[in-house]
Parts: structure tokens; sequence; C-alpha cells
């Protein structure tokens, strides 16, 4: 220790003064010189002590960061050395699992215990139940099988906060780690005393590791409990040693540092003191840490995902409350809400008539077709349970469902299953939500599912009632579609209608074939705008109004005049397209008129050609007009194809283009009868897994020249 | 249903006419929420009814049928930078008789 320089002022002021009062000058002096040597000493020690403190601080500094930095790195890469566990012992023995509640759920979301590897069940009493360990190596005797594991355990439950204390590593391999167990409480029980613990392990030397830059190289640190060393050899501690309290476990450890350049007792004390630090901060990031390891969670995980979630779950709310029928709401479950959720797969079940088996319900299934029953009704399972008691039930492991298969049915090969109630109206059932991982569900998480649950159970209610309309719909459409086309010498006819099949859609289109007289023929197809039995029902009576109006006004123009004159007395039938057609075999002439509707295609030797000349906006539109009549000669084999828009109309490309197509393709399959031509000209242009609309075509075919002597002049 | 039938909206901007700006698909979906856009505008006044169908990139017999029931309340619909999907409709349909187009 440098002491600094101390000189005395001698001063000689003035000679006369007696010799005794030289002398008390003297003194003064020689005081004052004392007193100033030893406050320089004095100064110069505690500056030193300062800087070496200082350092000292700098250095523990550093160690705590690089503790934190260590172990950070260890949740996320180093995976081999950390061990994490967790176990439920409930108040009547009972093992259960709702565990991961603070710091394991938080290391779930990290993605740390991603790889489960070990789902084991122990004797509550004697051993623990390990529900995740990693890593996958990870194997052996559950936690707590030894004696010494089992009393530190069942003491650390015991404890209100973290306990730290030295145990063989997980799955024995013989590696002696830093073991700090975490008292959790049962979320998953209200009231349950019931509690659990988070083990987490780290390997002795990499305690070392942490404390390693705050002693430095010049000190020997040896940490040790009352049972002896943890780490670092045996001390015979000197007057050149500190210890030092590290007060975050209890009983305390002590850590000893000892060495040194010189027999600085206050320098080594602050070494170990920044040694402790070091230590504390390692053992509290693997303890405090909910909000440090939420923080992570957060900014690596959830804000990763969350916007793809965020838009995922309006996606889902978007489409339930869209959906008409239950396929769709059905579709939009099982499509969109595993990606909203995070999770693998939903499944939906609902209660047929009359309760008893639940139906696994699946987009695109009908009614007839073999179902997947679920018996549910004396099963005591959980699912049961959900129907009657409609809470949701959030498990979050497969223990929860042993010898449930019901449940386990619904989970697929899922590791954790969210069952929310499915109730409104006459819909009873469940919304099974299976995840690829054991899983806990947090605040926000149980909001958005259960909001999920409430409006996938009205779109179901809404959906079912859809679908009796549509049923309805269809059979009425069905019946008042012509049964059979009349006969007519000289003419083959054929048509053909076929729902929407996406979302199953009833709409308004018809066609109809009516015989004038010996010679003329009409031929109508129509629209009605909408779908449904309302659409339905318009759809019949204009079908009406034309068979009515037919026999007395033979002109096409007319003819869609006196329909349009009635439409304002037909609920629905506003804006109505239609195209009405007179073929006169006599003047081999095809006369037709047209509201709205899309141009009918004469092929005519191979060539197409669209009869686009104009005619009126659909019905009711311009009640007052009567719309412009157009005439083409009619050959020997030609062929008239009426259709609906559902047979053009295409979202990405205009009319006109699509018209072209269907031109194009009706030449290419000019040689084939009416009947197949049909089925042919609607496979190539709307193919069944592509058709929206509903759509209608009728197909008329002149007969070639031989076969019709009799309707000559 | 499709991915822009999530983004339909009709918007009433405010003016002398007022202007009615459409985005996204007019089908059965959405043909409604048009309807009640335009509901108001066919209440007051008597002036023209303007719909912008700049970003319309779609309409079918549902959405006709709107545009249909203002013309035949007697009002003049007015449909602004129609795409060429949206002119071959209405020009197909025979609806330009009573619709203005304005490019």
């Amino acid at each position: 220790m440098p002491t600094p320089p101390s000189r005395a002022p001698i001063h000689e002021r003035g000679a006369p003064s007696s010799a005794r009062a030289r002398q008390r000058a003297q003194t003064w002096l020689f005081t004052l010189a004392f007193v100033g040597l030893v406050t320089g000493t004095l100064a110069g020690a505690v500056l030193a002590r300062r800087e070496a403190i200082d350092r000292a601080g700098d250095r523990l500094e550093m160690a705590a960061d690089r503790g934190g930095v260590l172990l950070e790195s260890e949740l996320r890469r180093d995976l081999d050395s950390l061990a994490g566990a967790a176990s439920i012992l409930g108040p009547d023995g009972q093992v259960s699992v709702a565990a991961f509640e603070r710091f394991g759920g938080d290391i779930l979301e990290l993605g740390v215990l991603d790889d489960l590897s070990l789902l084991a069940l122990a004797d509550a009493g004697t051993a623990f139940e390990v529900l995740a360990v990693l890593p996958e190596s990870a194997s052996g005797p559950p936690l707590g099988s030894d004696p010494d594991q089992h009393a530190a355990l069942m003491a650390a439950l015991a404890s209100d906060g973290p306990t730290i204390s030295r145990l063989p590593a997980l799955g024995g391999a013989g590696e002696t780690t830093l073991t700090v167990a975490q008292p959790v409480i049962d979320r998953g029980a209200q009231g349950s005393p019931a509690r659990g613990l988070v083990v987490t392990q780290v390997p002795i030397d990499r305690v070392a590791a942490a404390l390693e830059p705050a002693v430095g190289r010049e000190y020997t640190a040896t940490l040790s409990d009352g049972d002896g060393e943890i780490l670092g050899p045996p001390l015979e501690p000197d007057a050149r040693s500190a210890t030092e309290p590290v007060t975050v476990v209890d009983p305390p450890w002590v850590l000893t540092v000892t060495g040194g350049p010189g027999p600085d007792l206050a320098l080594a004390r602050s070494i170990v003191i920044g040694g402790s630090i070091a230590l504390l901060a390692l053992v509290a990031l693997l303890t405090v840490t909910e909000r440090h390891q939420r923080r992570m969670a957060r900014a690596n995980a959830l804000l990763a995902i969350g916007q793809e979630r965020t838009r995922a779950v309006q996606e889902v709310a978007g489409r339930l409350a869209r959906a008409l029928s239950s396929d769709d709401v059905v579709a939009a479950l099982v499509d969109h809400l595993p990606t909203a959720a995070g999770a693998a797969s939903v499944v939906v079940a609902t209660a047929g008539e009359g309760g008893g088996d639940l139906v696994l319900l699946s987009a695109g299934s009908r009614p007839e077709h073999d179902e997947a029953r679920l018996p549910v009704e004396g099963t005591d399972s959980i699912v049961e349970q959900t129907l009657s008691n409609r809470e949701p039930a959030w498990l979050s492991s497969p223990l929860l469902w042993r010898d449930d298969e019901t449940a386990a049915t619904l989970a697929g090969g899922g590791w954790a299953l969210a069952l929310l109630p499915l109730a409104a109206e006459d819909v009873a059932g469940v919304l099974a939500v299976s995840y690829p991982r054991v899983h806990l569900w947090d605040d926000d998480e149980r909001a958005l599912l259960e909001t999920v649950g409430v409006l996938a159970s009205r779109a179901l209610a809404r959906g079912r009632r859809y679908d009796a309309e549509h049923q309805a719909a269809l059979a009425f459409q069905h019946a008042a579609l012509p049964g059979r086309l009349p006969t007519v010498d000289g003419l083959a006819i054929a048509s053909r209608y076929r729902p929407g099949a996406e979302r199953a859609t009833v709409g308004g289109d018809w066609y109809d074939v009516l015989v004038l007289d010996d010679q003329r023929v009409l031929l109508v197809v129509g629209d009605v705008v909408g779908h449904g039995m309302e659409a339905a029902a318009a759809m019949g009576r204009l079908r009406t109004a034309f068979q009515a109006v037919a026999p007395l006004r033979s002109d096409p123009g007319q003819l869609v005049q006196a329909v349009s004159q009635q439409v304002p007395l037909i609920p629905h039938a506003f804006c109505t397209t239609v195209v009405c057609v007179v073929i006169d075999l006599a003047a081999s002439t095809l006369r037709w008129a047209r509201a709205g509707h899309p141009p009918p295609l004469l092929l005519s030797g191979g060539q197409a050609r669209l009869l686009d000349e104009p005619g009126l906006p659909p019905l009711g539109v311009r009640p007052e007009a009567e719309p412009p009549v157009h005439q083409v000669d009619l050959g020997p084999g030609d062929v008239v194809v009426l259709y609906t828009d559902g047979v053009v109309e295409r979202r990405e490309e205009p009319l006109d283009v699509s018209m072209q197509r269907l031109g194009v393709v009706a030449e290419a399959l000019a040689d084939l009868a009416p009947q197949d031509f049909s089925d042919a000209l609607l496979e190539a242009v709307v193919p069944a897994d592509e058709q929206l609309d509903d759509v209608a075509l009728l197909v008329v075919q002149v007969a070639p020249e031989p076969s019709r002597p009799n309707v000559r002049p | 249903m499709t991915d822009a039938a999530t983004e339909f909206s009709a918007t009433v901007v405010e003016g002398d006419p007022p202007v009615v700006e459409v985005v996204g698909e007019i089908d059965l979906a959405t043909a409604g929420q048009l309807s009640a856009a335009l509901e108001p505008l066919l209440a007051a006044g008597d002036g023209p009814v303007v719909i912008d169908v700049g970003a319309v990139s779609f309409i079918d017999s549902s959405g006709l049928a709107v545009l249909a029931h203002s013309a035949a309340s007697g009002r003049t619909v007015i449909l602004r930078h129609p795409s060429k999907i949206v002119v071959r409709v209405i020009e197909t349909t025979g609806l330009d008789q009573v619709i203005t187009l304005e490019p």
C-alpha cells in the first residue's frame, strides 16, 4: 500500500521568540506533520480500496451478466445440460397436472421443453411424477426415487420460495447439479392447496464457470453448505480469506475466497461479495424469473407467432359469422382454428337428435354418409361432464384423460386437449382442440377459446336451420323443375340442373320446355336472384306464369313482357333473368328474346355463335318495355344451348371471355348427342368440385335431315 | 366465401352528390352491405345515386339486383370507374339501359 510522502513544513518566522514559544511551535508542527502523515496514509488506503472495490464491482457485474447470459444460452440452446420437470401432489395424494404455471409455463412458451421425451407416472407417495424432461437422454429412475432427492423435493414442496440443493442429475448421469426446486400452486383446482414443483438443474461446473470471472485468477473460491464443499477445493482459511453467506439458499451456503496478492481482507471480502452476487444472479435466473421469462417468451415466441395468430383468430371469427351451413361452420373451425390457437387439430362433435352419442362432424360430410359416432352417455368421461355442465375442460396432458377413451378419441394423438362446450338452441356438443405438446392455457388463451366456442355454438345453431331449409328447398326445387321433358318429333332435348357444390346452395335456376302447337316449341331458362327457399318459391311461380301465358302469347317478346308485368306480384322475383326461345320447325327458325340473361349459344355446322343481340334488363326493371325479338334460321343438326350464369360466371375474368370459351368447348363437342353433350360441356366448363353457384342447362338439337320429313312444309 | 369477401366495404363519401365507394367483390355475401349503404341515399333526395366501383373486381346477380332496384326506384344510377369485368356483366344483362356507366 503506497504512502504519500509527508513533509511537515517548517516555518521560521522572525527571530525573537522565547525558547518555550519555539518549543510550542515545534510541538504544533510535529503534531500537524503527524496528522498529515496519518491522514495522507489513510486517504491513500481508502482510495486504493475504493479502486479495488470498483474493479471488483465491475468484475462482479460482468460475472452477473455472464451468469445470466450463460444460463439464457443454456435455456435456449444447450439443452443437454438443463433438465426441467414438474409435478403436482394433490391434498388427497392424487397426482394432477396443471403445474407449469409459472416458470414451467414460460419454459414451455420458450420452446425449451418442446421435445418431451418422458412422461412417467410414479407413485405420488414415494416418488414424484415427472411430466416433462429434457433432453431425450434424461430417462432413468423417476425424480425422487433416491431417498435424499425425495427428502429435498418434499422440503421444497413445503417451502414458500425456491430451494436450492445439490442433487444428482435427472437421468442418472451421475453428474452433480445445482437443483432449484420452485414450488407452484395448482391453478387448475380452485382453492386447492395442491402444489407441485418445477425442478431445474444446472451442472456444478456451470456454476463454477459463472463464478470464475468474479473471483479472478488470483483468488480461489470454495462454495460450501452445512455438509461440506459444493464447489472448489477444501480451504484452510487464513488471514487473506474472506467468506460470504449466499443467502438466497436456506440454510445459506458460504462462499470463501482466499489467495490474492496480499493480506488485504477487505479486498478479498469485496471479491467474495462479487462472487456471491454472481451466484445470486445465476440462482435468480433459475428461480425468481417469472417476469424475466415472460419477457423472453413474449419477445421470442409470441411476437413471432402473435401476428399470425391474431390474423387467424379474425379469420375464424369472420368465417363463423359468414358461415351458412353446418359444413361451413365445421370447415371454418377445422381449417382455421388450429393456426389461431397454436393447436394441432380441431374436432367438432355434436349430439344427434334425441341426444345420446356424439357425432363427429367434418367439413363436407353429408347426412347420408356413415358418420363416426362417439359413445358418451354413461361413460363417465370428461366429455360427458363437459356436455352436462357446459364448462370447458383444460386438460394439460394425457394423464388427465387416462382410461377415458372418449376424450382420447377427441384428442387424437395430441398431448393436451381443450374441450369447449357447444350449446345454443338445440345444439349440444363439444369443440375439441388438441395440441402437439403438453400445454397450459393462459387467461388470454382461455378467453379466446371460450369466445370461439360461443361463436361456434351460435353458428352451428344457425347452420342447422340453414341445413333444414336447404333440404326443404332442394326438395321443393326438384319438384318444381319439369319431371320429364315433352317428347317432340324432330328435336332431341337434354336438360341438367346441378345445385352449387361448395355450400350446397339451392338457387332459383330453372328450365322448361313447352309445346305450343305441332310445329312450335317454347324453351325457357331463367334464374331468380338469391338462394334458398324464397328463390325456389319465386322460381316455381315464375315457371307457372310462363306456362299460363304461353298459350296466349306465343311471341317470345310478348311472353317476357307479360311475365315481367307479373313480377311485382311475386315476392323475390324482381331482377330475375330469363331467356325465351321459340323454335318453329315448320319455318326452320329460331326466335328469341331475353331479359338480363346471358345469350343463347347456337351451334350450326360445327360453328358456335353467341346470340348476343340486345335484350332488356332483368324482369321488373323495365316492366313497361317489350324486349326486342331476334330471329335466325335453324338448319338440320343445329344445336341450341341455353344456360344460367353459373355456367359462365368467373370471378377472375370478364363474362365475354367465359362465353367465348363456352363456344369453343361447344364446338369441340359438337359431334355428341344432347345428353352426352350436356354432361361433357358441364364437366369441361364447370367441374363439379369448382362449382360455386347452381347451374341449369338446356340443350336442344334439331334432328338431322333424314329423320324429320313430317315437319317439312 | 372468398377471402376477398372479407375485405368488402361500401362507404358513403359526403358531397354533392354523395358517392358510395365500394371495395371488393359484390356477391350474395356482400350485396346486403351495399344495399344498406345505398338505402339512406335512396330515401333522401332525388338526385343521381353515384357508386364508385373502381375497386370492385366482381359483381354477381345479387349485386346486380341491388343496382337494378335502385334504378327501378326512378333514380339515376351512375357507376363510376367500372372495371372491364363489371362493364361486361352490366352490358350482357342489359342493365346498361337503366344504369349510366362512367369510365
